[in-house]
């Protein structure tokens, strides 16, 4: 009786289906595109709209603002590739608005994401921003540059690269990190990071780093240390990226 | 690759390891009379003179903890990608010492400068670890915190015993450095990347051990018992410790989706706790180990 109700309303239900949607006659494939469209509005009504000036020039600060988040959702605003700085403020009824400024020309994107919890995933949206040309300030004429760097001495090629550090006051950006870790792997230089205090079993300064310690320390830490065979080829203040590291060791 | 915006499976959060279950008792190491006595007073002076307090350079505003994360998403600084093998205790109750020598690892790799971008990888043997690495043994503290071997310790004994005379390396290391003294990693299971044997009692470690065990010595030790403070020391690349339910676990990443904390778990899998669980973890005590003694040549360890 159960198995006959049940096979009646099936039936039922089949032919109510087919009437309204005929496409059930067809293979259910078809109905995957309607799904798939219908999930996509509902995560674009979900995503936040981000509403800005698509240029500017550099320097200056553009304000994007953030439409669609209500007091108490999940989100996050960020420029990438990642450069100057980027804040989210509200204002007084609460609308998120993202400043940010630049001051190295480029295409730069702003992503908003938002924590879609229906879906469990995250739902972007983007936004570009060209930071016009640097314009020459006025003046005397173009800056000269910085000093080239001294020549290199082939006796005395970088062996090691040490970032010396107070970790008390100091950070190390993860962009150093990140070159040290590049000149271990690439360039097959024993680049290293030492706190001021570290020792080694005996409470000493390790015997690696007896040269090395006075020398960023003369130069004022944090301080980057490039030595070779014959001893400290280059120190370089406060690096910040990896580039720097990079360049530090030739 | 670490994304720290994705999201955790809430499924897998807060998950029991289940291989606890093997152990006698079902017990990781951790018991609940050892954690009443960790305490966050008698975690800093466990450490003597290593012990330090969060240090304002390490905070980042809330607000700036999504740059922080994308930056260490960008160039693996987390914790985790300083961390070159997994270790696996299955059935002992040794979690406390594993979890001690996976921040005394991290903090020296970190020191070393080589990053490891997917972390510890079960049965893998990444090559760069042969150019400094060094694998310490578990065992050469648990078997001065439990002679019994069985019933676990507490975090404050083990970090007590690490900070006053170090760690013996493992049998098993990435490279052939020629230490005079070493002992084999765990009694439980073990790996590819950790040696595993019989029990080895105090009295029978390699005679004049601790000139070996003093080379490998925490030398500070940062405690907070703040989360917010915590979120800041894993997200300044470093890997913390913290018991909580009868585990002892090192957390090395964060979650900036949910917040949720990743740690290497010492079953050879990284494994999730809520920010519920981390918060409440981490104002019992959590500490991490910020420096450890340096070689005179890191590829001559042993002196």
């Amino acid at each position: 009786m159960f198995r006959k109700s049940l096979l009646a309303v099936s039936l039922t239900a089949v032919f109510f289906a087919s009437a309204i949607f005929p496409a059930w006659s067809q293979p259910p494939i078809a109905v995957a595109p309607l799904l798939a469209a219908a999930e996509h509005d509902r995560q674009q009504a979900v995503a936040i709209k981000i509403i800005g000036p698509n240029s500017a020039p550099v320097g200056s600060a553009v304000i994007l603002k953030l439409e669609g988040v209500k007091l108490g959702d999940t989100f996050d605003f960020f420029i990438a590739p990642s450069a100057g700085q980027c804040f989210v403020l509200f204002d007084k009824d609460g609308s998120p608005f993202a400043v940010i400024t630049i001051d190295a020309a480029g295409v730069y994107t702003g992503i908003a994401v938002r924590y879609d919890a229906e879906s469990k995933s995250i739902v972007r949206s983007v936004h570009s921003v060209t930071i016009g040309p640097v314009k020459p300030p006025p003046g005397p004429g173009p800056d000269p540059g910085p000093d080239p760097p001294p020549p290199v001495d082939p006796d005395n090629k970088a062996l090691a690269a040490t970032f010396v550090y107070e970790k008390d006051e100091h950070v190390v950006p993860a962009a150093v990190l990140s070159g040290l870790n590049k000149l271990n792997r690439e360039r097959k230089i024993i680049a290293t990071l030492l706190d001021d205090d570290t020792t080694d079993g005996g409470g000493n300064i390790p015997e690696q780093y007896k040269l090395i310690v006075p020398a960023a320390r003369a130069a004022g830490l944090p301080a980057l240390v490039v030595t070779g065979a014959k001893g400290v080829i280059r120190v370089v203040k406060s690096p910040t990226t990896e580039a720097q590291v990079l360049e530090a060791a030739p | 690759m670490i994304n720290s915006f994705d999201p955790v499976n809430p499924a897998v959060l807060d998950v029991p390891s289940p291989e606890i279950a093997n152990s006698p008792d079902s017990s990781s190491g951790y018991p609940d009379h050892l954690a009443a006595l960790d305490t966050p007073d008698a975690l800093r002076d466990c450490c003597g003179d290593a012990a330090r307090d969060f240090p304002q350079s390490l905070w980042v505003e809330p607000k700036d903890w999504a740059d922080k994360a994308r930056d260490n998403d960008t160039y693996h600084t987390w914790g985790l990608n300083f961390v070159d093998r997994f270790t696996n205790q299955n059935p002992t109750h040794e979690c406390t010492c594993h979890g001690l020598r996976t921040g005394f690892e991290a903090a020296r790799n970190r020191q070393r400068g080589i990053i490891f971008p997917d972390g510890p990888k079960k049965g893998f043997r990444y090559p760069e670890s042969s150019e400094g690495s060094v694998w310490v043994s578990p065992l050469s503290i648990y078997a001065e915190a439990n002679p019994r071997k069985i019933g676990g310790a507490g975090c404050i004994q083990v970090l007590n015993i690490a900070c006053k005379r170090g760690f013996l390396p493992e049998k098993i290391q990435p490279r052939e450095y020629g230490f005079k003294h070493q002992l084999i990693g765990t009694t439980g299971a073990g790996g590819i990347n950790q040696s595993r044997g019989d029990w080895v009692p105090v009295s029978q470690f390699p005679e004049g051990w601790t000139e070996t065990g003093k080379l490998f010595l925490p030398l500070e030790v940062g405690i907070t018992t703040d989360p917010e403070q915590a979120v800041c020391v894993l997200l300044g690349g470093r890997t913390g410790n913290y018991g909580r339910s009868g585990h002892a676990v090192p957390p090395a990443f964060f979650k900036i989706a949910d917040k949720s904390v990743g740690y290497i778990d010492s079953y050879d899998v990284i494994r999730w706790d809520s920010w519920r669980t981390f918060s409440s973890a981490v104002r019992g005590g959590f500490y991490w180990i910020e420096s450890v003694t340096t070689p005179d040549d890191w590829l001559k360890p042993g002196g």
